[in-house]
């Protein structure tokens, strides 16, 4: 089972028209991912996790936004050359996505059920009855008590983390191989955090999916996720296990990372952050994008680009400092 | 939903109340009753027992509140007053009897109800799923050539006075296709051929706009992160668009909608007068031709109930669409104050108008104080050129409108656009400086007249075609003497082109100062009730709700009629009528600027509350009034054009396209057929709206805060 990865992304480039010139937001992405297994996709804001997700989904904004080069091989077909009709298909049904707020990224005027609902009989073919029945049944799988009054209720007569896991079970209602999570806890406060990931772990187990976890917290990374992908800059610049990676990171940007998490034991000191600011996807620096703000540059970094290489087992990174 | 029905309703009963106020002080207070006597009596020079027997008949004698008099057998009759009996007859649609024929109002209202909501339900409704359908198959187009093509034509669309559309489409069908009869009325369901043109005619002249405005909405909401969602879980374009989108954008799509209505009633005036529909509007207009106050009073109380009614229903309506509607108006038992005070306002209102309109009557020519003391308007246009330069220095110096600028210097239409503009306002001002070469001069000649080297007799008679050599009166024609004219002369042989030009002053004038006077009465009401909030709020917004009532045309006729015709009296009115979207759109900014950080800051600092206003608040939305000035300034010159059809426009003295294209129906009837009046006016009208709107439109996007964060 776990020997063609179920999702092979292969050199994503994803990249945007705008009036300052062409933003490179994707550059030159790939990872994979297995069946069952929760890879988490790392990074400061504007590092080009959300739009990866798009990618994979086929939902980039057009015209502005184009697929400029790369493969997406999910369990051997290669969804770039899927006909629209194909897309629609797999989106929902193979390959689903949770966004980040819950309250914006549900229709206000239909009501939860109404919405998962559509989502069914959009993919299969189920009496309203049938869809009605397993909706509910959803809903009541993702934790939201008293499912049946919650089927007709609005988006805005939840409460947040409600809505998340409404949004869930629509994701989830057709039991798709890949689930995507972009940001999925961001929006919420901590103790629904913890919530949410726990049902997000016991619905993997349960239906067995793999899950592409977006996040900016170390922490969700840390408790959810098997592997680990940093992205900086619209490129992937390091990748390892979990364990490995909170143990021993390599790449400067992941150091620097880490360093900037504040601790109970710094009382009164400084709080350690990565000097400067992300650059602009129109004007990425030449040779190595971190280069700009890594205390480690050294000549050749501003010169060439580091290539993504294997330090360790399945751990890689791409730096200059490990040829 | 249950309470949101009952608050709206409830909250339309004050609102009736004072609608009722307003209309007395409009008919009753503003203009003193000898001035009504002497116009209503006009033909022969009234006695004072003419007037007082007059005043006796309609009831005019009695004291306007309180009747404080003692009748023969010592009995005090307080109620015996003018306000009363106004109160009494609308409440209890007692109307009382037409000054012009005696019959009762009532069944005068009742006879020509029929016919109006027969026309008027069916075009509105009709013309709702009409361009909701096509708004739609255009935004599933979008980015196509048929989108690009549509959005020009909703803009050409839009340029074009509704009574321009019946003209042409009454000309078109009747005369010249013979699709339908061109006028007439029949009784139950013959009526219906005499309905078909109308209609039509009705939703073409609604099209061009609200397809603009619902496609853009539509294409708002394909932003939004519910249609990712969608997408995301395999929903087709198609079910996206028409359910998805089509539920949400229904909300401000209705609310458009019901905006709509008033320009129904418009729409209507003109179309019944036009296809000879007995309606309600037609009979309106024959009112306003006799002056008959009492039809006139009864039937803008009525269609405001209408209209209140309508309004409610729609509201209610929106529930189904929105599931979490709330109720925005002020709730009972905070009302109080506020009626007090907008009852007060009205009164006092009513007053001030009632001084002016003494004042004017006052002076010996009254009606044509613009045209009087020329030196004052000299003046006053160079105030203006200067106002206007100072204004341009000021906003030269923010960064803001200088980047405002470039974006817009950046499309080169646009500029075009402005240049078109700027030759108007050029032929304007020349227009607008005058003296008078000696004293024995009738009229004071301006350099627009100098530059055209306009003598001081006319040459030509009659009508003659554009570039022809002779005139033409179906009698042997009869050479020209000054040469060919460019378009043509009209009826008195005066050269079109000239009156073209001279209509262009008319048309800035109006835009220019209703503009001028809508602007401080808006910003100061809106922009202190954002701010104070609390019971100011609350008045100013029952004021606008209340103004927002009165049908806009129906508020014009009302003080047209009562004032008179002329060009300040057409200013103030359209000013008054049109101050409430300004208001609301300031107060709702205000709202916003008022919680942010910079304003905290300066109230902490102990900076005075006007040195507030003025200095944080005010700049922050001059970008608002701006626009709302460059959109409105076309409604308002289309605006002219209408009201000089139905007779109460700027009145015969002053030059203006309105008065051309009014002219221009009966000419259009004529062999041969006299064309170049309207096309001349129409034209230039066209061309100065067309543009205005464009430019505003970029200007708009230029101004736009959303899209500098790109």
């Amino acid at each position: 089972m776990a020997d063609r990865p179920l999702l092979e992304a292969r050199n994503l480039r994803t990249y945007f028209r705008t009036r300052e010139g062409i933003a490179r937001a994707v550059d030159g992405v790939s990872f994979t991912l297995a069946r069952g297994e929760t890879l988490g996709l790392v990074g400061e804001s504007g590092c080009g996790k959300s739009v990866t997700a798009l990618t994979l989904m086929q939902l980039v904004p057009e015209p502005a936004g184009y697929l400029a080069g790369g493969e997406i091989v999910l369990d051997g077909d290669n969804l770039v050359l899927f006909t629209p009709r194909q897309k629609r298909e797999m989106r929902g049904k193979r390959m689903a996505m949770v966004f980040q707020d819950p309250m914006t990224a549900l229709n206000p005027v239909f009501t939860i059920g109404s919405q998962i609902v559509e989502t069914i009989r959009q993919h299969r073919k189920a009496t309203r009855h049938e869809a009605r029945r397993r909706a509910i049944e959803m809903l009541e799988r993702v934790g939201i008590p008293l499912p049946e009054q919650r089927f007709g209720e609005y988006s805005y007569q939840l409460s947040g983390g409600m809505q998340q896991r409404a949004m869930i079970a629509m994701a989830l209602c057709c039991q798709p191989d890949i689930l995507i999570a972009d940001e999925p806890t961001t929006a919420l406060d901590v103790t629904i955090q913890a919530q949410i990931l726990d049902l997000l772990r016991a619905l993997q187990k349960e239906f067995g999916m793999a899950i592409l976890l977006i996040t900016h917290n170390l922490g969700v990374v840390a408790e959810m996720a098997h592997r680990v992908s940093v992205m900086y800059a619209g490129k992937i610049v390091e990748s390892a296990p979990v364990d490995a990676l909170f143990r021993q990171p390599k790449h400067p940007y992941t150091i620097g990372l880490f360093g900037s998490l504040p601790s109970r034991n710094w009382r009164g000191r400084r709080l350690r952050a990565i000097p400067g600011i992300v650059p602009p996807a129109t004007q990425f620096p030449s040779g190595c994008r971190f280069c700009t703000r890594c205390e480690k540059a050294m000549d050749v970094c501003r010169r060439e680009e580091p290539a993504l290489k294997a330090v360790a087992t399945s751990h890689e990174t791409a730096c200059f400092l490990y040829p | 939903m249950l309470t949101y029905v009952l608050q709206r309703i409830l909250y339309a009963v004050p609102i009736v109340v004072l609608v009722a106020l307003v209309t007395f002080m409009l008919f009753f207070m503003v203009v003193p009753p000898e001035v009504m006597a002497r116009r209503h009596l006009s033909a022969k020079n009234p006695t004072r027992e003419d007037i007082q027997n007059w005043l006796e008949k309609h009831g005019y004698d009695k004291p306007l509140f309180v009747n404080l008099e003692t009748a023969n057998g010592g009995q005090t009759r307080y109620a015996d007053s003018q306000f009363v009996r106004h109160l009494r007859s609308v409440f209890l649609f007692d109307f009382g009897k037409s000054d012009q024929t005696g019959e009762p109002v009532r069944d005068i209202l009742l006879r020509h109800m029929g016919p109006s909501l027969m026309l008027m339900v069916p075009a509105f409704i009709l013309s709702l799923f009409l361009d909701i359908a096509l708004a739609l198959l255009i935004a599933y187009c979008r980015g196509t050539y048929v989108d690009r093509w549509a959005l020009v034509a909703c803009v050409l669309l839009m340029a074009v006075p509704t009574l321009v559309y019946i003209i042409a489409g009454q000309t078109l069908f009747s005369l010249v296709l013979r699709l339908s009869p061109i006028a007439g009325w029949d009784d139950g369901l013959q009526a219906a051929k005499f309905l078909y043109l109308p209609i039509v005619l009705a939703i073409l002249a609604g099209l061009g706009g609200s397809i603009r405005f619902y496609r853009t909405v539509m294409l708002e909401e394909l932003t939004r992160d519910y249609v990712r969602t969608a997408r995301a879980k395999g929903s087709r374009e198609s079910r996206i668009l028409f359910r998805d989108v089509l539920k949400n954008a229904m909300i401000p799509i209705l609310t458009s909608a019901v905006m709509s209505i008033p320009f129904l009633f418009l729409g209507s005036l003109l179309l019944e007068n036009f296809c000879g529909i007995p309606g309600l509007g037609s009979r309106l207009i024959d009112a306003i031709n006799a002056s008959d106050f009492a039809v006139i009073r009864s039937l803008v109380f009525l269609e405001t109930l209408l209209f209140i009614l309508g309004l409610v229903l729609t509201d209610v309506s929106y529930t189904l669409v929105n599931p979490r509607v709330r109720f925005e108006g002020t709730p009972l038992n905070r009302m109080v104050v506020p009626v007090l005070l907008g009852a007060g306002a009205v009164l006092a209102a009513g007053a001030l108008v009632r001084t002016g309109v003494r004042m004017l009557h006052r002076a010996p020519d009254a009606g044509h104080l613009m045209q009087k003391p020329w030196i004052l308007e000299n003046l006053v246009t160079a105030g203006v050129l200067a106002l206007g330069l100072f204004l341009l220095h000021q906003a030269c110096k923010r960064a803001y409108w200088r980047e405002a600028f470039r974006r817009v210097a950046q499309n080169r239409l646009a500029l075009v656009a402005l240049g078109v503009v700027g030759l108007y306002t050029a032929a304007g001002f020349l227009d607008s400086i005058s003296w008078k070469d000696a004293a024995t001069d009738l009229r004071p000649r301006s350099l627009l007249d100098r530059v055209f080297r306009r003598d001081a007799e006319r040459r030509e008679r009659t009508y003659s075609s554009p570039l022809a050599l002779e005139e033409f009166t179906g009698r042997p024609a009869r050479p020209l003497e000054n040469g060919p004219h460019l378009l043509g002369t009209d009826s008195t042989g005066e050269d079109v082109f000239y009156l073209t030009l001279k209509g262009i002053r008319t048309a800035l004038m109006i835009g220019l100062f209703t503009t001028l006077l809508i602007i401080p009465i808006a910003a100061g009401m809106g922009i202190a009730a954002g701010y104070f909030r609390g019971w100011v709020d609350d008045t100013v917004q029952l004021l606008a709700t209340l103004m927002a009532s009165i049908p806009e045309i129906l508020l014009l006729v009302a003080l047209m009629t009562v004032l008179d015709r002329g060009l300040p009296q057409l200013c103030f009115a359209l000013g008054v009528t049109s101050w409430v979207g300004l208001c609301r759109l300031l107060r709702g900014e205000t709202l916003k600027l008022r919680d942010l950080e910079y304003v905290q800051a300066a109230e902490a600092l102990g900076i005075t509350t006007l040195g507030i206003l003025w200095r944080h608040v005010l700049p922050n939305v001059m970008h608002l009034i701006l626009i709302t000035f460059v959109l409105r300034f076309s409604a308002l010159v289309m605006s002219e054009v209408t009201l000089s059809y139905l007779g109460i426009g700027v009145g015969p003295g002053t030059g203006s396209w309105g008065t051309m294209i009014d002219g221009a129906r009966l000419e259009l009837a004529r062999d041969p057929v006299i064309w170049w009046n309207l096309a001349s006016a129409f034209g230039a009208m066209f061309l100065l709206v067309l543009s205005f709107n464009y430019f505003g439109d970029v200007l708009r996007d230029a101004l736009d805060p959303r899209l500098r964060e790109r």
